[in-house]
């Protein structure tokens, strides 16, 4: 027998051989902790639920280490102070890198940045960077060599943008970070999105809506893997519901923060699992991408929650799809408003993290707006 | 047997052969050497208008940006230059430096810890994964016999997945300042990364215009039938064309992963076609045969310094995708119109 003849049935025999292998070896929760900020010690809450206890431990430690947990404990403590304030007289050049354009959200961080430096009589250059972080990188570097006056990022991953980050310091570039931040490195201000803050929020909200049920399963869709405000977003939604004890999360797939990829593990999810109750996107995109799935399957009596507080999900929530969402704000405004204080000369705050705004049909009702 | 008495006409002044040609060939000879010019008219006629309308332009440090902005791409272009020579493609090249650069990366984070680690062993482990990734492509193709096409899509997608699933998709910081300083340091004023596209594109040339196997490449791409009648080892041909290839990816990304000071198994997704239309820009036929290394890097500094002007004249970012794309396409179409008389569909 010809080894080219059963060479393909060696190979996929390989193939499965591996996959089980690997599917039972790999850790699918594994935390950067190497990577990310030193761990602080943190007191362990579990609510008196001593079977999660540990479950617990490990997501109250990776929340320390998050960057969004700790920029909204830092929030507004710190300021800083432009050293070379430009004067009045001269105009001021702002660059923004968005990391894409592929969400509506972005799209509307950067409208809300021309119009601010529009308002305030500064130029504000958007450049996206196609979700690759080495393009980003280039239009930095580009950007650093055409001489602007301060940059604004949202950064396409949490690592890969330090080294230009030197040379915009190098430079005396003041840059400032809107909605996703680095840890790491010496921006004039982040302004965070409170992507811990808005998981407890609706997590504590999802706990008082089950209260009195018993082993309530949960399935989760989470955002783009590697991604620190994905991991903030789900861990911080999460220590509610294990702390109270009547939760049991069956499932979590990674979405992408994208309704496609989101329906489809949601698909699969409810497929594997016939008796789910409560479906959590981690963005509205994802629990959108959920909606589509249970319609498709035909399922019935399955809650859905999501965050962002986008217009297609205020419309699921009024005709009833979804429960709940968080107003998740764009904050390319007010990082304009801050890059143009620092470079007159005023005081910025090292970290601001804003608040947000649960919402609900009864909140829709009494005239909440969506985000975006 | 007779001629006829009349004087036989003079061969036309078109391509070299004297089949009738099927396509339309506008001029022959001088307007094919016209053609090999096209990048380097490109190049300057873009050069002469950013000049003038782009700010910064032709500061020292932007020149130094776009060289270095470049170098990853052309060097990966080196490659796979070779590989359309033979009338292959190579669609896996951005997963092969995403994996790449991560197990690099996770080297070097897991050896401080135990050892201490050493940026000279992690260039080699590069070279080495992008070598082996080459050759699983070579193997695909000429021992398993599947098309180069849907080969390394398979592997585009296969060691893309092997990437995720080392790093669990996080990327991993580098605290290797000798590693980095492969990415971002000079010597005097020329960056690193250029100075080893130059010996990139030297080895390549050397391949190709010094060695037997670069006439055999050639020969190979022109006509592969012929080749073998003629007693070429067709596969041995393309198993070293993909190997090189994947060398030339694991050298891309040591100069991208000290770049980024991070393993990036997210990253370098469409790289391959990067890396694609600059070879193709400068001059190389897709059906294999015909094209030069000096092209491929003209090819990719018209590229690079098209979206540099244009991001310094503050044109929105989506007229640089189109004006690329259109860039691409008028490349091929010369490319087309010249070879026209030649071979014909």
């Amino acid at each position: 027998m010809k080894i080219r003849n059963i060479l393909p049935i060696l190979v996929c025999t390989t193939c499965a051989v591996a996959m089980t292998a690997c599917s039972s070896s790999v850790n699918n929760n594994a935390d950067p902790s190497d990577t990310a900020a030193p761990a602080t010690n943190v007191e362990v809450n579990d609510g008196g639920c001593t079977e999660n206890h540990d479950q617990i431990a490990k997501l109250q430690s990776d929340l320390s280490k998050n960057l969004y947990g700790i920029a909204a404990a830092e929030s507004g403590k710190e300021e800083r102070t432009n050293p070379n304030p430009i004067p009045e007289s001269d105009p001021i050049k702002i660059t923004f890198s968005v990391e894409g354009l592929s969400h509506p959200f972005l799209v509307k961080q950067k409208q809300l940045a021309e119009e601010t430096g529009k308002r305030l009589g500064a130029q504000v250059n958007v450049i996206s960077a196609n979700d690759d972080v080495n393009q980003q990188f280039n239009d930095i570097q580009t950007a650093i060599a055409q001489g602007t006056d301060a940059l604004m990022m949202m950064p396409a991953t949490t690592q890969g943008l330090d080294a230009v980050l030197k040379q915009a310091e190098a430079a005396q570039i003041p840059y400032f970070f809107s909605q996703k931040g680095m840890l790491g490195v010496e921006p004039a201000s982040q302004v965070l999105a409170p992507y811990s803050n808005e998981g407890q929020q609706l997590g504590e909200w999802v706990v008082e809506h089950y209260k009195g049920q018993e082993d309530v399963k949960v399935a989760i869709i989470s955002g783009i893997p590697g991604d620190q405000s994905s991991d903030a977003r789900v861990n911080s939604f999460l220590l509610p519901l294990l702390r109270s004890c009547n939760f049991n999360v069956v499932a979590n797939q990674p979405g992408n923060y994208r309704r496609g990829d989101s329906e489809k593990a949601a698909q699969n999810m409810l497929a594997a699992n016939p008796d789910i109750d409560l479906l959590f996107g981690a963005n509205d995109e994802a629990a959108l991408g959920g909606i589509a799935a249970l319609k498709s399957s035909g399922r019935q009596g399955v809650d859905v929650v999501g965050l962002d507080g986008q217009t297609d999900m205020f419309a699921a929530i009024q005709s009833g799809q979804a429960l709940a969402t968080v107003i998740h704000k764009p904050t390319a405004g007010i990082v304009v408003e801050e890059a143009v204080d620092y470079l007159r000369g005023k005081p910025v705050p090292e970290y601001r993290v804003l608040d947000e705004d649960l919402v609900t049909k009864e909140t829709i009702e009494t005239g909440a707006q969506p985000a975006f | 047997m007779t001629t006829t008495s009349a004087p036989l006409k003079p061969p036309e002044s078109g391509p070299a052969n004297t089949s009738r040609p099927r396509g339309r060939v506008l001029g022959g000879p001088r307007l094919r050497q016209l053609a090999q010019l096209g990048p380097v008219v490109a190049l300057v006629l873009l050069a002469a208008v950013f000049a003038v309308s782009a700010p910064n332009f032709t500061s020292s440090a932007n020149l130094t940006n776009v060289l270095q902005q470049v170098s990853i791409t052309a060097i990966a272009a080196v490659g796979a230059t070779v590989v359309i020579l033979v009338a292959g493609i190579d669609l896996s090249v951005g997963s092969v430096v995403a994996l790449t650069g991560s197990i690099a990366a996770l080297y070097l984070q897991h050896a401080i810890l135990s050892t201490g680690a050493s940026a000279a062993v992690a260039v080699l482990l590069s070279l080495v994964v992008g070598t082996a990734c080459g050759f699983l492509n070579g193997v695909l193709i000429t021992f398993c016999r599947v098309p180069a096409f849907i080969a390394t899509l398979a592997t585009l997608t296969a060691l893309r997945g092997i990437a995720l699933l080392v790093t669990n998709s996080y990327p991993i910081s580098i605290n290797n300042s000798a590693f980095t300083q492969i990415g971002i340091g000079k010597v005097g004023a020329v960056p690193i990364p250029v100075i080893i596209m130059a010996v990139t594109f030297a080895v390549g040339y050397v391949i190709l215009h010094r060695l037997k196997i670069g006439r055999r490449i050639y020969a190979v791409g022109g006509n592969r039938e012929a080749a073998r009648l003629s007693g070429i080892r067709v596969s041995r041909v393309l198993l070293f064309a993909f190997t090189f290839a994947g060398l030339c990816a694991g050298v891309a990304s040591v100069i991208l992963t000290a770049k980024l000071s991070s393993g990036q198994p997210a990253g370098a997704v469409g790289f391959e076609l990067d890396v694609i239309a600059a070879v193709v820009v400068g001059g190389t036929s897709l059906f294999g045969g015909r094209g030069r290394l000096a092209g491929t890097f003209l090819g990719a500094l018209v590229i690079a310094v098209l979206g540099n002007g244009l991001t310094l004249m503050n044109v929105p970012f989506y007229w640089q995708q189109i004006v690329t794309g259109a860039v691409v396409v008028v490349a091929v179409v010369l490319d087309r119109v010249t070879r026209g008389g030649e071979s014909g569909e």
